[in-house]
């Protein structure tokens, strides 16, 4: 079958900045594919080529096998995209603002106004629609900017950081909304630099940085990259060199990320454990002041991959 | 289209202050030069004044302006000014005018300053009417001078250090200059610089018969010129609406949509078309209810005028923001050619009184061909055949206009997506 969005060797170079490096990618229907990374990453590049807003400088972007180079009407028919700014008329109603881009994706009538109607209330913004926009909240308006890019029901929609700078409750009726997308067989690509919501709402993800895929798959193969087994973190006074010789001394213990001070290490699930893999440190005569033991996650995956922390 | 012209209308409806201010700011001229000079009486004619000006702020070039406007040849005729020293309130006593203006010491300087300047006016005690005539022009010079000092504030001090340093100022300091006062007009949403030179100045010299017009149409005649000239900038405003969507990253979001590139412009091309048809109807409205106009023997005549010229205005306006570089000098760009043309066309001035310089160029405004155009339609009867040639130019420039501008702003507003 084919993708619902593929995506062959897109690169965007801004003078001398290569914006994005080469990325590949395809999205199956009813999936949702999270693009993950810091500031600067590249991902609203990357969805300004696909949704044909920017020209690639190389590659090439097919919606449903279209190509958005030579068919652009016809891909963006199929397309709902949500700008990372909210871009919203604030004197208008929410309802005049989705009557409006329901108009130019040539919903008529009835049609259009239960299209609206439905939105609205999908969106919780039923009972204040006929207020102007620039009465909104932050989370209203992040929902409505959201909502605009649903009207012309999309099989494709381009999420990119919807949920930023917006308190935890209206975010979580932003996931909901996208899931409930998701489950009527729309295709999403979302992207976001919260981890948790991509561990939470990707079926698939890519970790990108520099305009590069570092990695991709599911949240659980990401994680498995890592190795099987806790991650077992220790601060203290130590060198990089010490803790790399102690604990290539211990059998089950993987350095993760080693640095003067500080170090991660995988203790392996088959292996003897974390006590054994701390007392086997102690004696090589390493001192910690501060130990904690947890199940791994893309943050740690992500700072293996680049050495950075996801958010600066 | 109708959604993308649509919802510009319901946006302008949402936000109508400058809207508003375009079509009271005709009336009210309107209003205020019909009465300083066809008020007072319902005589067809305009009374003869003679007033003496004594100029005691010699060096000051806001008053030498002033003093030049009034014994300016376009008043001539109903306005006698007679520029004299010390001797004028003898000269008034002995009955020789019906008022003296006298421009204080420092009236350049408090103006520029912003501090209170104070004209001064001595009335002939024996006359009624004309004196008070001359008080009322005073006033409403004195209420623009004050409005102009206001809204321009610190910029006029920068412009008097170029004007008194007496060297060219770099083109840098004068673009900058001009930058802020355009923001400070943009920010007065549409506040006008009242046609500080047509003051009184509405003489109506085609009625041959007897050579006045009667105080009504001096009404209606004012209310269409100024109307010409408040139609450019409702032109203006919507055209440079690009900026704002561009801004507000609607424009982008637009371009994610299917409408090609040229239909979002076009759309925005239709809509200000629309809206000065609108605010030219709700003028004529006004104009007819309040009595200052009658309709005309042939109507059509005066719509397709109208109809045209709005066309023609709004193809220009289109056409400067698609050469503009960026929204500023748009914004100088269209205020300097909006407020050239009403100058050399007639709306600030009437065409008839124009000076001979000016009249040469009236010629190259769009504000020519429908004033007079429509002055004749309005006030001589005249038909579809005698102002063919209005209709035909505003036409043509309108149609050329509109196809180079239409390709001017995709160009200018395709690479807003990237
Ligand atoms: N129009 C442009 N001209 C020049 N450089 C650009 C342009 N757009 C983006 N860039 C650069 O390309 C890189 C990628 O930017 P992009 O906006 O795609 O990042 P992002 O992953 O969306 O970041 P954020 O999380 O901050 O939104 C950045 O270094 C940015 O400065
Ligand atoms: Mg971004």
């Amino acid at each position: 079958m084919t993708p619902v969005l593929e995506v062959r060797d897109l690169r965007k170079v801004f003078g001398d900045l290569v914006a994005v490096d080469g990325i590949s990618f395809a999205v199956g229907e009813g999936e949702i594919y999270g693009f993950l990374g810091p500031n600067g990453a590249g991902k609203t590049t990357t969805i300004s080529m696909i949704c044909g807003l920017l020209k690639p400088t190389e590659g090439e972007v097919l919606v449903q096998g279209l190509s958005v180079a030579d068919d652009p009407r016809a891909v963006k028919r199929r397309m709902g995209v949500v700008p990372q700014e909210v871009a919203l008329y604030e004197e208008l109603s929410a309802r005049a603002n989705l009557e409006f881009w329901g108009g130019i994706f040539d919903l008529r009538g009835k049609e259009m106004k239960d299209r609206v109607a439905e939105l609205l209330d999908q969106v919780g913004l039923d009972e204040r629609a006929s207020e102007p926009v620039k009465n909104f909240s932050g989370g209203m308006k992040r929902r409505l900017n959201l909502a605009m890019g649903l009207v012309h029901d999309p099989q494709l929609i381009l999420l990119d950081e919807p949920t930023v700078g917006i308190d935890p409750q209206a975010r979580h009726k932003i996931l909901e909304i996208v899931k409930q997308i998701v489950a009527k067989g729309r295709t999403v690509l979302y992207t976001t630099h919260y981890l948790e919501e991509a561990e939470d709402l990707c079926d698939r993800l890519a970790i990108i940085d520099n305009g590069c895929i570092l990695a991709e798959g599911s949240v659980d193969e990401l994680k498995a990259q890592l190795g099987e087994g806790s991650l077992l973190t220790v601060q203290g006074g130590f060198g990089a060199a010490d803790l790399t010789t102690a604990a290539s001394g211990v059998s089950g213990l993987q350095p993760v990320e080693i640095a003067d001070g500080r170090g991660m290490l995988l203790v392996g699930r088959d292996g003897p454990g974390v006590s054994h893999a701390l007392e086997g440190l102690f004696q090589a005569g390493l001192t910690f002041d501060d130990i904690s033991i947890k199940e791994p996650n893309l943050e740690d995956l992500f700072l293996r991959l680049t050495g950075r922390e996801l958010r600066d | 289209m109708w959604p993308l012209i649509r919802k510009d209308l319901l946006r302008r409806r949402a936000r109508p202050a400058s809207t508003l201010v375009m079509v009271a700011f005709p009336l009210f001229m309107s209003l205020a030069l019909g009465s300083v000079i066809g008020g007072g009486g319902d005589g067809p004619e305009f009374p003869t004044i003679s007033i003496l000006v004594e100029n005691r702020d010699e060096d000051g070039f806001l008053s030498r302006a002033l003093v030049g406007a009034l014994s300016s040849p376009q008043s001539e005729g109903y306005l006698e000014a007679t520029i004299v020293g010390a001797e004028g309130r003898e000269l008034m006593e002995m009955g020789k005018a019906s008022a003296l203006l006298i421009i204080p010491v420092g009236f350049t300087a408090a103006i520029l300053d912003g501090t209170a300047a104070e004209l001064r006016i001595v009335r002939n005690p024996s006359e009624g009417i004309k004196p008070e005539i001359v008080v009322q022009g005073a006033e409403l010079v004195a209420a623009w001078l004050d409005q102009g000092s206001r809204l321009l504030g610190g910029e006029l001090g920068q412009l008097r250090g170029m004007i008194e340093g007496g060297k060219i100022p770099p083109a840098a300091r004068v673009g900058a200059l001009a930058g802020a006062v355009t923001e400070r007009m943009a920010a007065a949403d549409g506040i006008l610089f009242p046609p500080v030179v047509g003051i009184g100045s509405a003489k109506e010299a085609t009625d041959e018969d007897d050579g006045r017009l009667s105080a009504k149409g001096i009404f209606g005649y004012v209310l269409l010129m100024t109307s010409v000239m408040a139609l450019l900038f409702v032109a203006v405003r919507s055209v440079t609406d690009l900026f704002e969507e561009q801004n507000s990253g609607m424009l982008r979001r637009q371009f994610t949509s299917p409408q090609p590139v040229w239909r979002i412009m076009t759309a925005k091309f239709l809509f200000s078309l629309t809206l000065g048809l609108v605010v030219m109807t709700i003028l004529a409205i006004f104009g007819l209810a309040l009595g200052w106009l009658e309709v005309p023997e042939h109507p059509l005549a005066a719509i397709l005028l109208g109809v045209t010229f709005n066309l023609a205005a709004c193809s220009l306006v289109a056409l400067i923001v698609g050469l503009s570089r960026n929204e500023k000098q748009a914004g100088i760009l269209s205020w300097l050619i909006v407020m050239g043309m009403s100058a050399m066309g007639g709306s600030m001035v009437p065409l008839q009184q124009l000076p001979a310089g000016m009249r040469a160029v009236s010629d190259f405004t769009l504000n020519f061909w429908v004033i007079d155009g429509l002055t004749r339609v309005m006030f001589e009867s005249a038909g579809l055949g005698e102002v063919g040639r209005n209709l035909a130019v505003l036409t043509v420039a309108g149609l050329v206009l509109a196809v180079a501008a239409d390709a001017l702003l995709v160009r200018r507003f395709r690479e807003v997506g990237a």
